[in-house]
């Protein structure tokens, strides 16, 4: 793995030193950021001035300018808020980037209520939808750290347009090592019995861990870690819901509308197999109240108590 | 030696192009080729950019970035005349099948760098390319043109605020200053459809860092002159952007358009009396006109 020791931080300490390993070795990599920084960006900027470019908070111009770069053959990477990154830029991703095909990154921290007490501005429960409907563009959505870093190195690998989507909490390293799943986009992060799928991605992913735990012994929860959401791995959804045969929960700390639930229910309607599905979401609101990403998730019902309760008078 | 003669003609023969484009499928936009006429001439046929037909992708070549994708009809005339693709493909403009060429231009077209007709693109896609071609250590040129109406977007003056930052000594900026939106005039406060006023424009690109100069959009010897000497690769890669507005005139070579007697809709075609008076503004016959376009003259 490229970065040791990243148990229990934030996906961004795990994800940064990992690029830049990725940019002292290939020249071509720059870091174009809309006034967002990091701790350890610091190296970054003092080590690689000529390769490291501020734009100030000027979002559409980091994109248009991503583009333009990439098209003289350099790999940039753009760096903000991921409300910043995604919805408010979204027509500068779909024709700069996904309709020309461009090897640009996009990533930056914020899914769903990281930005808790920062209010409905800095929320992001809809960048799924948004950023799926970008033909061409990769959405991925690490779990944990380690799968951030991991993130970091393939997003070189192969030239194509990308969202990385991180977390903003420290969170504990559920992938043991990831052996191909990255490949595949979808790992199971359970073992043992299984009455029922629970489809997740980030930091849902550990609540679900949590619900299993919770259920154990009454009822076998399999948990099913989404890591690439687009292109949405149907082939190997498909494979679990045909090994057990289960109902089918989808967990997401994002609108329902277009959501990994929205994809999950496309993939069963649109395919061979049949299965009992429950999507749960967030509310289909902008949220004003205060008090946390815990409160947050209390109140609509996404906190652990309340999804055992909600699963199991489902089943 | 600047041949304005030979130019003035290739202008002349873009808007005729332009004008038959149009008129065989009712739709294009007629009057925003003939307010960049000339800047599009004296770019290509006028030698300034360093570009090579035969190798679209050379990696010397100057980088011409069409912010206004609108004005993909003409720039498709220019093309098609230096040899980036037949000229054949120009009576296939629009048509269901086979057809290259769109409204807006788009990158997989020999000769286009990218895909533009969402206005505010241009200029921050410009600057990534410039930034990178310096980093790069290769000095061509990137020249964007841009509407005017289309700097009514604020991406325009983000990307100015990094131009400038990054001091991108070769790109310049062409303003096509035609003065006309789609459904009124900039600059004026006549009617509730006109506007926003972009007046004093020259303070605003200078107060934004850009070397600044306003030339006559029309003439060719001016044109010629300012291009040659601003977009040019002996100037310092490190140092102030270039703007250059040109004042032009919407619909211009057509009188109707010229005079306001049509309103110059970006995306109006002509047809009857209208079409035969543009035929005559610019020197062409009605008859093989029709002969060649067909039915949708209608006259």
């Amino acid at each position: 793995m490229p970065v040791a020791d990243t148990n229990n931080k934030v996906m961004r300490s795990a994800f940064i030193p990992a690029l830049e390993k990725v940019f002292r070795e290939h020249e071509e990599c720059i870091f174009i950021t809309a006034d967002d920084g990091a701790p350890e960006l610091d190296t970054f900027y003092q080590t690689m001035p000529e390769r490291f470019v501020q734009v100030g908070i000027a979002e559409q111009q980091m994109i248009g300018m991503a583009a333009g770069m990439a098209k003289e053959g350099m790999r940039p990477y753009c760096y903000a808020i991921l409300t910043f990154l995604s919805s408010r830029v979204h027509e500068f991703v779909k024709l700069d980037i996904a309709a020309m095909k461009l090897p640009v990154t996009l990533f930056g921290v914020g899914t769903g209520y990281s930005y808790s007490q920062m209010g409905a501005t800095h929320h992001l429960v809809e960048d799924i939808a948004l950023m799926a409907s970008c033909p061409g563009l990769e959405i991925w959505s690490p779990s944990d750290p380690m799968t951030a870093a991991a993130m970091a190195q393939l997003s070189y690998e192969t030239p194509i347009p990308k969202y990385i989507r991180l977390d903003r909490d420290p969170l504990p390293d559920l992938h043991g090592s990831l052996d191909g799943a990255l490949q595949s986009g979808i790992r199971k992060v359970t073992t043992g019995p299984c009455d029922v799928l629970i489809v997740t991605t980030g930091i849902m992913t550990h609540q679900a861990m949590k619900v299993a735990a919770a259920l154990a012994g009454e009822i076998g929860v399999g948990v099913l870690d989404v890591l690439r959401i687009a292109p949405f791995p149907a082939e190997e959804l498909q494979y679990y819901m045909r090994r057990y045969s289960r109902p089918v929960v989808t967990l997401e700390e994002h609108f329902l509308h277009g959501g990994l639930g929205s994809i999950v229910a496309s993939v069963i309607t649109d395919g061979p197999m049949s299965r009992d599905l429950l999507r749960i979401g967030v509310p289909e609101k902008y949220t004003f109240e205060s008090g946390g990403r815990q409160t947050i998730w209390r109140n609509y019902g996404l906190d652990v108590d309340s999804l055992v309760k909600r699963i199991r008078e489902w089943l | 030696m600047i041949d304005v003669e030979y130019l003035a003609g290739k202008a002349l023969e873009l808007r005729r192009t332009v004008l038959a484009m149009c008129v065989r499928v009712g739709a294009g936009h007629l009057s925003t080729a003939c307010s960049e006429a000339e800047i599009i001439t004296a770019l290509y046929q006028g030698g300034i950019l360093k570009v090579d037909a035969q190798n679209p992708k050379w990696p010397d070549r100057d980088r011409f970035i069409l912010s206004k994708g609108q004005g993909g009809i003409g720039l498709y005339c220019a093309l098609a005349d230096m040899g980036f693709f037949p000229k054949a493909e120009l009576d296939n403009y629009l048509l269901k099948d086979g057809g290259l060429l769109g409204v807006h231009s788009e990158d997989n077209i020999n000769g286009v760098e990218v895909l533009t007709g969402s206005l505010g693109h241009g200029l921050p896609l410009a600057s990534g390319i410039a930034w990178a071609l310096r980093q790069q250590d290769n000095d061509a040129m990137t020249v964007c043109l841009t509407g005017d109406g289309e700097l009514c977007e604020g991406s325009n003056w983000e990307a100015m605020l990094t131009i400038a930052h990054q001091r991108l000594g070769h790109l310049v900026v062409i303003v096509d200053h035609n003065g006309g939106a789609t459904i009124g005039h900039l600059d004026e406060r006549v009617g509730a459809n006109d506007g926003p006023v972009l007046e004093p424009l020259m303070d605003k690109f200078e107060a934004f860092g850009f070397e600044t100069l306003r030339i006559d959009g029309h003439n060719l010897n001016e044109v010629m002159t300012v291009f040659g000497q601003y977009i040019n690769r002996q100037r310092p890669m490190i140092g102030r952007s270039v703007c250059i507005i040109a004042d032009t005139v919407k619909g211009k070579g057509i009188k109707s358009f010229e005079s306001g007697a049509i309103f110059p809709n970006h995306y109006l075609s002509l047809k009857g009396e209208n079409l035969i008076n543009a035929l005559n503004d610019l020197g062409m016959d009605a008859d093989e006109f029709k002969e060649a376009v067909g039915a949708s003259c209608g006259y």
